[in-house]
């Protein structure tokens, strides 16, 4: 090996470095800022006073009956770092969790949508499906003490919640956990008032 | 099995094979000898300036492979130090301390070798400057590294009584210049347009509708991701990888990414067919690689759907994302595992047993369905010199491949480069299984524990990365034995290919003669389908019948650990 070549290949390497470790994602993150400031910060939502209530990417925790629940998280919605069961299928504890939330739900494994009862994989999913979001519908009216006509609203809530396919091919149908939540908290009715946001 | 699925299934395919010809020829054009590609010949210039590197000298192989060895040398240095000492370095707004030794030369040596295996999460652990100083350079670094080996065994195979392959820095410089540097670029873009996140700030912290406090992490996630799925990398910003709505945010990011994974590799067939000067040769390898992938996918999505059946439910969710669902779940699995990627958008311990042994039989094969970033294609001419090898026993001819007569130097390698990554993966897997610490780190009991433990060294070995990450790998056994798996599968194959390749072109050229084997047509590609089909299974069939098979026929008859 001449030396040439032994000191030109760190030369090499240094230069490389700076070019695709510094300069590519500065390049990327100034164009983002521009481009697309709101997803490259984080898809933060916020309420009328400003405050950040979270992240449209990110589930939240609920365990009150008045709100809709994500998906069941194997780590408990933790963010960092979050992560998943791994539980295989012939596994006795998956088993006996898919059954203890199906029991939740108040109905036999095979009724429930299955977005419910398996724990999404990276313990963050934002989504539910519509059938899972319809299946919490009686449990929210009963919490809230509905009327008969804001169940309906609710419902049509759902309905505008639901993203269909992407460009009608991609993916699923689902719904925006936080954002159907903080629209519940926003309707105005029996008296229940909650929090606007 | 809907139609919906179906159909996303066909647009995938569709657009990935109806690409891959035409990004094939560019990239062809840039390592063209006459009138190549070079729009950014300034840039080009300005490097080698700096550098005061002579781009234009001819390697022979061994100058070829100390040039490849050197820039990995620096990298493997540079990510473990940064990890070490990212506690003093800025860009660590989160003030992660310095990562543990052995964890850290695991992560290294992942990183250099194109595996991007992971024993760690990246938001609680590395700081936004390794993941973008070290890892995203890697993942640059690495896959260009692989295509220069795969330039280099076509001008073995071309040129004629010489010995020179090309110049490794000319190579990687096009390499990152022309097509990594430029699609990452475009792609990272559309990725932070669907809500991947790109950022130098430190992690958000909100105020929940359920009133408590939720840390957001941010990061420069997208320009990492876009190189990680075009180079055949897959280490994600975050635990999960592109589970994360962080890293795979939307339906159409998925689909986004799953064709980023495979583009280079099944475009980089066609480009070296006709770098070779032999098209046909491209076009009966692409057609074996596709027929493997098609076949392996349908298995998997079948079992996936049957499985569910099976135990009553609706669909098969768990470590699955909403917004992805089965099909997508099931067709990146098969994706990730024959490209050697290895990022993940759902959690394969959690598939059915049948779609975890697809995965693994593609790792297991070595990486040759598409492949790697230019290990694709080298690691399946190593398939093809065993195939003509045969057929010249069968029929009792000196073997040749593409007018180059095969002799026993070339074999001797083509031997040592199949046989290295199948005896550390049967090796290592024995071996942890009999160290009752190593095999503690099983998650799941059963005939599955095995498969956790077989894969976990398939994919170190087949410099994949995915893993069944129930696994407990962040151990010192396995961040030792991984790592030393990965770095000895990946220039165990990597070596003998640039031997062959310094060998085969030194070699004048055998005229034709009506006996000559044709490397091209359907013969050509059944009895290389064999041929790989039979070394995967005589090596492997045991372990698979033992792990996931043998889960399968426990699963049916309702047996659970």
């Amino acid at each position: 090996m001449n030396k040439q070549d032994f000191f030109g290949s760190i030369r090499m390497f240094l230069v490389l470095t700076v070019m695709t470790g510094i300069h590519y994602p500065l390049v990327v993150t100034i164009a983002a800022k521009i481009a697309f400031r709101n997803q490259a910060d984080g898809s933060i939502v916020y309420n009328k006073n400003g405050t950040a209530v979270g992240s449209t990417l990110i589930a939240q925790q609920f365990s009150d009956s008045t709100h809709f629940t994500a998906r069941p998280s194997a780590c408990s919605y933790a963010t960092v770092a979050s992560g998943a069961s791994n539980l295989g299928v012939t596994s006795s504890v998956l088993h006996d969790s898919v059954i203890a939330r199906a029991k939740v739900l108040g109905k036999p494994v095979g009724k429930v949508p299955a977005d419910l009862i398996f724990a999404s994989g990276s313990g963050l999913d934002p989504h539910i499906s519509p059938e899972a979001a319809l299946i919490q519908v009686d449990r929210i009216v009963k919490a809230r003490a509905l009327s008969g006509e804001n169940r309906k609203a609710l419902i049509k809530m759902i309905a505008s919640r639901t993203e269909k396919p992407q460009w009608g091919l991609f993916g699923e149908a689902r719904v925006n956990v936080l954002l159907l939540n903080c629209d519940i908290d926003s309707m105005r009715v029996n008296n229940f008032c909650g929090r606007r946001l | 099995m809907g139609r919906h699925d179906v159909y996303q299934a066909i647009f995938y395919f569709a657009v990935l094979f109806g690409a891959a010809p035409f990004l094939g020829r560019y990239i062809a054009g840039v390592f063209s000898d006459n009138k190549p590609v070079q729009f950014l010949e300034p840039v080009e210039t300005f490097l080698y300036k700096c550098t005061g590197i002579d781009h234009k000298s001819e390697m022979h192989w061994t100058r070829y492979l100390v040039a490849v060895l050197l820039l990995n040398l620096w990298g493997l240095i540079a990510v473990f130090a940064l990890q070490i000492f990212q506690g003093h370095l800025p860009f660590n707004p989160q003030h992660l301390k310095g990562v543990e030794p052995l964890l850290a030369f695991n992560t290294a040596a992942s990183f250099v070798t194109n595996t991007n295996w992971q024993a760690y999460s990246g938001e609680s652990t590395l700081s936004y400057l390794v993941q973008m100083l070290g890892l995203t350079v890697q993942n640059f670094l690495s896959a260009a590294t692989a295509m220069g080996v795969m330039l280099a065994l076509a001008r073995g195979i071309v040129r004629r009584n010489s010995g020179a392959l090309g110049n490794f820095w000319s190579d990687i410089v096009k390499t990152t210049l022309y097509i990594l540097l430029p699609l990452s670029l475009v792609f990272a873009l559309v990725l932070v347009g669907q809500g991947v996140v790109q950022t130098f700030a430190p992690y958000h912290t909100v105020h929940t509708l359920a009133e408590t406090d939720q840390v957001i992490p941010l990061g420069p996630a997208a320009s990492q991701i876009a190189i990680k799925q075009l180079g055949t990398n897959g280490g994600g910003f975050f635990g999960v990888n592109s589970a994360h709505p962080f890293e795979n945010p939307t339906p159409l990011s998925n689909f986004l990414e799953m064709l980023a994974i495979l583009l280079i590799p099944a475009a980089q067939v066609f480009a070296f067919g006709k770098l070779i000067n032999n098209k046909k040769h491209g076009v009966a390898l692409f057609g074996v690689m596709a027929l493997v992938l098609l076949v392996g996918f349908g298995v998997a999505w079948y079992s996936e759907v049957s499985t569910a059946h099976h135990i009553g439910v609706g669909q098969l969710m768990e470590g699955k994302e909403q917004r992805i669902g089965v099909m997508n779940s099931v067709l990146w699995e098969t994706v990730t595992t024959a490209a050697s990627n290895g990022s993940v958008n759902c959690m394969h311990d959690s598939m059915s047993p049948i779609t975890i042994l697809v995965g693994m039989f593609n790792i297991m094969l070595g990486e040759v369905i598409f492949g790697g970033v230019g290990c694709g294609v080298y690691g399946m001419i190593l398939f093809v010199l065993l195939t003509v090898f045969l057929v010249g026993l069968m029929v009792g001819r000196t073997p040749e491949y593409l007018g180059k007569k095969l002799e026993a130097r070339e074999i001797r390698w083509m031997m040592a480069g199949l046989l290295i990554p199948n005896l550390s993966i049967l090796i290592g897997a024995a071996i942890a299984l009999t160290i009752p610490s190593a095999a503690a780190s099983i998650l799941n009991p059963g005939p599955h524990g095995l498969s956790e433990v077989a894969y976990a060294f398939s994919s170190a070995a087949g410099n994949n990365g995915s893993a069944l990450a129930g696994l407990n790998v962040n151990t010192p056994f396995y961040n030792v034995t991984l790592a030393i798996v990965m770095l000895l599968c990946r220039f165990g194959v990597l070596i003998p290919v640039l031997a062959i390749a310094g060998s085969l072109a030194r070699k004048n050229a055998v005229a034709e003669s009506d006996g000559t084997f044709h490397a091209d047509g359907m013969m050509f590609g059944a009895i290389l389908l064999f041929s790989i089909l039979i070394v995967g299974a005589l090596t492997f069939v045991p372990m698979l019948l033992l792990g996931p098979v043998s889960e399968h026929f426990l699963m049916l008859s309702g047996r659970l650990f």
